[in-house]
């Protein structure tokens, strides 16, 4: 991830560009000309101030992040994307000024039909809809849960220890629950359907031994790491492979289950 | 507003409807939903309440949830779905009223539409995240903070609705919550309101308060404040 497209993205795609380049347009035209309303200078503030709020909390509970990397996009995002809606106002508010000059140049059919074509055109061309297209209706996003799924039913039947940690040490520093059997995997999910734990690969400072790791056998993985060299790990082995609705994901048990790390 | 515009928010009505749907049929996948809030629903309907409230997530989504659980018998991830996204279709409401404040009522009408077929946010409340509740108990703030400032009448109730959301619901969203009832007794030029709504917001605080303080024996509204305050002391010696 280059750093032009981190700052890009943090200001702009963060707030969902069809909307936000419309809507950062009508602003500043606004703010250059100087019609901007106390009450849009108001909600700015708000917006601002509320963004800003979210930067120093972020930044003192997170100072480590690496600008540009993955955990600061999916983190960014999700901190200040929230608030986008505030700000597509603007852009809310420029269609109907362009509405009202096609109104009154005598255009107004053919200016809402060429509204709604360049709407729709910014909103299907952008990557978002068939994103979410995936997710819904063919099940890309629902991959790791499906696979989770089939994989639970395989680690009920595999899995005789006990169905909690007893005395277990519950963290301040993040939720983790007694649950067992405990499966890692990229995505937590992968004991969710049997009720177990789940533990991300990315999440730190989980007080117990895993289970089982489950590793979904794609390019991603191989370039992270996880899913490489587990079938010679003389730690784990290689006990059962399933299918989601796109990839392989391949299930490890640990030899010496449920060992105690503190 | 809802009689006038009766298309309009039939509309928003029957999208909220087909969301609801879209929850229940698809709930997506999440690691935040899956690892925390999911189990969490679930141990709240079997009244484990260790593991239904943690002094970092707030209190609010976990009741939520539970309750949706409790009730209905959903799995967590289902339940986290579902009232994610009731809290994406509710903030139609306050979006319209803030947009409809500041820029009138044919651009709210457009903003709520921008906000309907945007994929973000409802792919956020389809994942069982809090983003939408964040956004609601925001929109509501902002929108009552404005009409205060204007000299208008309903921003307190807007005000201290989105005050015990934002402290609710996550711990980030706790100092908003305090900042925004500034920006609002400013406005109110520290009135009786203003001082209702500071009393108010300290008593919605205060169950994350007891969480917190059960956990690590610090009276703060989450345990993510304790380094900073620590680290204030020492500067201050």
């Amino acid at each position: 991830m280059t750093s032009w497209w981190s700052w890009y993205y943090a200001f702009f795609g963060i707030h969902y560009l069809p909307f936000v380049i419309p809507a950062a347009a009508v602003l500043v035209l606004r703010l250059v000309l100087r019609r901007v309303s106390r009450r849009e200078l108001a909600l700015l503030g708000l917006v601002l101030l509320m963004l800003l709020l979210e930067a120093v909390q972020l930044i003192a509970s997170h100072a480590s992040f690496e600008f540009g990397s993955e955990d600061f996009i999916v983190t960014w995002e999700r901190y200040f994307g929230v608030l986008a809606p505030l700000l597509w106002s603007w852009a809310a508010f420029g269609v109907i000024q362009l509405l009202d000059w096609f109104e009154r140049h005598r255009l107004l059919k053919v200016g809402s039909y060429a509204v709604i074509a360049v709407a729709l055109f910014a909103v299907f061309a952008f990557d978002n809809i068939s994103k979410r297209y995936d997710e819904i209706v063919k099940g890309a996003g629902r991959d790791a849960m499906v696979a989770g799924e089939r994989i639970s039913r395989f680690i009920a039947r595999d899995y005789t220890g006990p169905r909690r940690f007893e005395n277990f040490p519950y963290q301040i520093n993040d939720y983790y629950t007694s649950r067992r059997p405990v499966v890692v995997g990229f995505w937590g999910c992968a004991a969710w359907a049997c009720r177990g734990q789940s533990q991300g690969v990315m999440k730190g400072g989980y007080p117990m031994r895993e289970d089982y790791l489950f590793a979904r056998v794609d390019r991603r993985f191989v370039k992270e790491g996880l899913g490489r060299g587990l079938e010679r790990s003389p730690e784990h082995d290689f006990v059962h492979e399933v299918r989601g609705t796109k990839f392989r994901w391949r299930l490890y048990r640990r030899k010496q289950q449920n060992k105690k790390v503190r | 507003m809802f009689v006038r515009d009766r298309i309009f928010w039939s509309f928003c009505l029957l999208t909220a409807i087909i969301a609801v749907i879209v929850a229940l049929c698809c709930p997506t996948v999440s690691n935040d939903c899956i690892n925390r809030f999911a189990p969490m629903a679930e141990a709240f309907a079997e009244g484990n309440w260790q593991e239904t409230f943690h002094p970092r997530f707030g209190f609010l989504f976990q009741l939520l949830t539970g309750t949706v659980v409790f009730v209905t018998g959903l799995s967590g991830d289902v339940a986290c779905s579902l009232v994610g996204v009731i809290g994406w279709a509710l903030c139609m409401v306050p979006l319209y009223l803030v947009v409809r404040h500041v820029f009138g009522e044919r651009a709210a009408k457009v903003a709520v539409i921008l906000y309907v077929v945007a994929p973000m946010p409802f792919a956020w409340a389809l994942r069982g995240l809090r983003e939408s509740y964040r956004l609601l108990g925001s929109l509501l703030m902002v929108w009552g903070v404005m009409r205060c400032h204007s000299k208008m009448r309903g921003g307190f109730a807007a005000a201290a609705a989105g005050a015990a959301v934002l402290a609710g619901i996550r711990a980030d969203t706790m100092l908003v919550a305090g900042v925004l009832s500034l920006v609002y007794a400013i406005g109110n030029r520290f009135r009786l309101r203003s001082w209702l709504l500071f009393v108010w917001l300290a008593l919605v605080l205060q169950p994350s308060c007891l969480l917190t303080w059960k956990w690590t024996g610090w009276w703060v509204p989450t345990s993510q404040y304790i380094p900073v305050i620590e680290m204030l002391g020492r500067m201050m010696r």
